[in-house]
């Protein structure tokens, strides 16, 4: 086992922006993202902090005690909205005031004179979400940290931030076998990969891009779904390739999946810019044998899926995964040992998901890193 | 805002005037206009700060921050506007917001920061220093806690951090909990939980602590409040600034599309007089041909009778002519060079555009043009400019083109020469029938027979460009002798319509079957 500390992960990265995600409550995500503001500032990073929309009660449900705040350092720069700052806003130094107002008012952007605690409150939209995280570094953030969760997982759109952290625990599940599994679902869903032929992917960006549910018809020969190697070939050009992009008039597949596949005949790929759902997917793998549809979405949190996906699913942007928390102790009480969840979730996701992901318990200090690829440890 | 209407010819020729010698300006000065730019593409929103200093309330420091923003563009604004000696007209120079901005931001340099400073209180520094003090004593204190409790837990705990003991570690829980260093803080099935017990110093600490961050609180509020005070006796100028910078921001927006036009100042009649138009285009429709490769041709026209009638083939541009138009005059009206070489014409009380793809929900598209024709009619008394693209084009064709035929008239007899109407129809009896000018779209260009001459039929779209290229659309004087083109049938090949057809609708138009 490697002794590292999740903060060297981060810094070893590289990464300019991290997501937090957090499978449930009580998931122990403030404390990963206190613990990592508080690290990387006194390893003299500037950190930047900002949530994407509202991460629920401030008081734990069940015991009613507070939960844990976020406390930026001082230096730290934030974003939140101007009606949750209440008293903290005269420790900070404000620099900028969004015009748009949202639930909560506008936008509030300063730097932490005085380490206090804080409520974060952000947008929801991705789009909204990456501007956010631009404006923070334009500040002088160095590392910006993203507060999000499975139901506000745009936080960890590859277009909103460079890496992301899961924060998982005792709260997420009956038992560590049902956590781990979860998490190493979830895990399995953010490695999808990009296909690997570059017309595909260049003729599925541009439908993305313009907002339309595409499909990718084969020219002759290549009509199978997946993603073959090919060999390498001229500029992508609708006339002298291997597909043929055909849009269609929907910009959602939701609730139309079935309208919608109707006109997939003679596609190798359905290419869907928003949501793609699980009846979508099992509409394409319920098509007759050599007429299945394989599916390319633009990042793994289009996908809003609770089972395997039943035909090969593809991305135009990866994410990357840079570790796994995990708290061992639930709201409820329950507790584990941190040791064995620790264990338990990591070897869940090398087995399901065939990935070596770093896992730490950031509150005892347990932690667990098989064969960390991608990162110099120093 | 308001556009401007008869009787205020002058103001909107002094307005337009500013215009022109503003776009000269921006040609020897380009510089000083995207300064200007930059400041006023960061600006904030001041009417709600401005709206609470009117209420009496205490501003927030967001809200503060927005002003202080307001007097920092000021601050920049206001010499780049005196430097060269460009003609801004006084209702676009903010007055100086120098002492709010030496106020909000006391000794700041580079971009805006607001933040309730020492400087605002004499206590508050000596408050927030003194915290700060307890606040390290009771770090020290803290930390002489987490060394003895490091001989036990192996590591050093955060100062208010909680670490758990494996239970199977019976010896050293049972250490911990003899120690005064440590509190148990929770039992689980396989963990001790502790945390570092505050020494009765390091309470007294905390206890500071509180009572100080109460104190800090208060005085802040002290502050926004004396500094509210002391925003609300510059509210006016304020506000007057505010104001300058929305005129300054709505001139340049002007002055960079006259620019972008080439825009000139047009002549207006105080009068009733004709309507002249040359080289007129309409913007998104120029962009929109030029985007695909083709070449736009600008409108002229000379209309000097109170109703006139356009006709021409379909995809001849009638719909287009009238838009350009309405949105020349328009603009001109509101205040804004209009897109053309050359205009003339009178002030008008309102201008009506009614494009072919008129509707209402729950009316055919007939009954909601007689509905629009019925509140049209009702406003002879002022002076309009009313353009009509196909009226009764949806119903039976020779009762549609009665009905249209009509409410010209009804128009030509009763709005007299205060307005002006512009028709246009596939009928091309109308203009003889009511003896007003004939204009007509120039059409396909003699001998174009279609895509077929030129090259190897296509797919739609490129038989679309062989149309945008072929299609002459200025708009012609009909003299007695003129043509009636027949371009209906070669538009409807070239779109791709079965050539039997095409052949049977010859036939049909040979006959004089209809």
């Amino acid at each position: 086992m490697i002794s590292l500390d999740l903060a060297d992960l981060v810094v070893a990265a590289g990464a300019k922006s991290v997501a937090i995600v957090g499978t449930a409550k009580n998931v122990g995500k403030t404390v990963t993202m206190n613990y990592l503001a508080s690290k990387l500032s006194e390893r003299g990073h500037v950190v930047g902090l900002v949530s994407s929309g509202r991460d629920g009660e401030t008081t734990d449900s069940f015991t009613g005690e507070p939960k844990p705040s976020v406390i930026p350092p001082e230096g730290t720069w934030i974003a939140t909205a101007e009606g949750v700052l209440g008293e903290a806003a005269g420790s900070l130094e404000i620099a900028d005031v969004f015009e748009k107002a949202g639930l909560f008012g506008r936008l509030v952007l300063g730097r932490v004179r005085d380490a206090a605690p804080l409520e974060l409150v952000g947008p929801q939209s991705a789009k909204e979400l990456a501007t956010v995280v631009g404006r923070l570094h334009e500040y002088g953030a160095q590392v910006v940290l993203v507060d999000g969760a499975l139901d506000r997982v745009a936080a960890a759109s590859p277009f909103v931030t460079g890496a992301v952290i899961l924060s998982t625990g005792a709260a997420a599940g009956a038992d560590p076998t049902l956590v781990a599994r979860s998490a190493a679902f979830i895990v399995k869903v953010w490695s999808l990969r990009r296909p690997d032929d570059p017309e595909v992917l260049a003729l599925a960006s541009e439908a993305i891009d313009e907002g339309h549910v595409a499909f990718l018809d084969g020219l002759s020969g290549s009509a199978s779904p997946g993603c073959s190697r090919g060999s390498p070939r001229e500029a992508p050009g609708r006339k002298t390739s291997r597909y043929v992009l055909r849009r269609t008039a929907f910009g959602t597949v939701l609730g139309r999946e079935e309208e919608v596949l109707s006109q997939a005949k003679g596609a190798s790929f359905i290419v869907v810019p928003g949501a793609v759902s699980e009846t979508l997917l099992s509409g394409a793998g319920g098509r007759p044998e050599g007429d299945r549809l394989a599916v390319i979405t633009k990042d793994p949190t289009n996908l809003f899926i609770r089972s395997e996906p039943e035909v090969p699913v593809y991305v135009t942007r990866e994410m990357r995964l840079l570790a796994i928390t995990v708290n061992p102790v639930s709201g409820r009480g329950m507790s584990y040992d941190p040791a064995e969840m620790v264990a338990e979730v990591s070897r869940e996701v090398l087995r399901s998901a065939g990935k070596s992901v770093p896992v730490f318990d950031v509150v005892s200090g347990e932690q667990e890193i098989r064969e960390v690829r991608d990162v110099v440890v120093g | 805002m308001e556009p401007r209407g008869p009787g205020q010819e002058e103001e909107l020729r002094t307005e337009l005037k500013a215009i022109s010698s503003l776009v000269g300006a921006m040609r020897a000065y380009p510089d000083v206009f995207s300064r200007l730019d930059n400041i006023l593409g960061t600006l904030k929103d001041p009417s709600h700060a401005i709206n609470l200093l009117d209420e009496g309330k205490t501003l927030t420091p967001p809200e503060i921050f927005v002003l202080a923003h307001l007097a920092f563009s000021v601050g920049r604004l206001r010499p780049v506007m005196a430097e060269p000696p460009v003609p801004w007209p006084q209702r676009t120079i903010p007055p100086s917001l120098e002492a709010v901005e030496k106020r909000l931001l006391p000794g700041f340099s580079g971009q805006p920061v607001f933040y309730v400073s020492d400087s605002y209180h004499p206590e508050l520094s000596r408050v927030r220093a003194e915290r700060k003090a307890k606040e390290r004593a009771w770090r020290a204190e803290m930390t002489k806690e987490a060394i003895a409790a490091e001989r036990v837990l192996g590591r050093r705990p955060g100062l208010r951090e909680e670490v758990a003991i494996r239970k199977t570690n019976a010896a050293a829980i049972e250490q911990a909990r003899l120690m005064p260093e440590l509190g148990e803080t929770r039992e689980t099935l396989t963990h001790v939980h502790f945390k570092l017990k505050a020494t009765r110093e390091a309470l007294r600490l905390e206890r500071e602590m509180s009572r100080l961050r109460q104190k800090e609180t208060a005085l802040e509020g002290e502050v926004l409040s004396a500094l509210s005070t002391e925003l609300r006796e510059w509210r006016d100028q304020l506000e007057k600034a505010a104001w300058a910078l929305g005129e300054l921001d709505y001139l340049l927006r002007k002055v960079q599309l006259a620019y972008r036009w080439d825009a000139r100042e047009p002549v207006i009649n105080r009068e009733p007089g004709p309507l002249i138009l040359d080289g007129a285009f309409h913007p998104r429709l120029r962009d929109e041909v030029e985007g695909r490769g083709g070449r736009y041709q600008p409108l002229s026209l000379s209309i000097d009778s109170p109703v006139s009638v356009v006709t021409g083939p379909n995809m001849g541009g009638k719909t287009a002519s009238l838009a350009t138009v309405g949105l020349c005059v328009s603009l001109a009206q509101w205040g804004f060079l209009p897109p053309c070489s050359r205009m003339e014409f009178s002030l008008y009380d309102y201008v009506y555009f009614q494009p072919e793809t008129f509707g209402k929900p729950g009316l055919s598209s007939f009954a909601a043009e007689l509905v629009a024709m019925r509140d049209l009619l009702s406003r002879v008394d002022e002076r309009g400019l009313i353009l009509l693209d196909e009226v009764g084009r949806g119903t039976n064709p020779a009762q549609g083109m009665a009905l249209y035929a009509a409410i010209l008239d009804y128009l030509r007899r009763n709005s007299g020469d205060r307005s002006t109407v512009i028709a246009s129809t596939h009928y091309h009896g109308l203009a003889s029938a009511l003896d007003v000018p004939h204009w007509q779209v120039a059409g396909l260009r003699a001998g174009a027979r279609g895509p077929e001459e030129d090259e190897a039929l296509g797919d739609g779209p490129k038989n679309l460009d062989w149309l945008y290229r072929h299609m002459d659309y200025r708009l012609l004087k009909v003299g007695p002798d003129t043509p009636v083109p027949q371009d209906a049938l070669t538009v409807a090949r070239v779109l791709g319509l079965d050539d039997e057809i095409i052949r049977r609708a010859e036939d049909f138009v040979t006959k004089g079957a209809f």
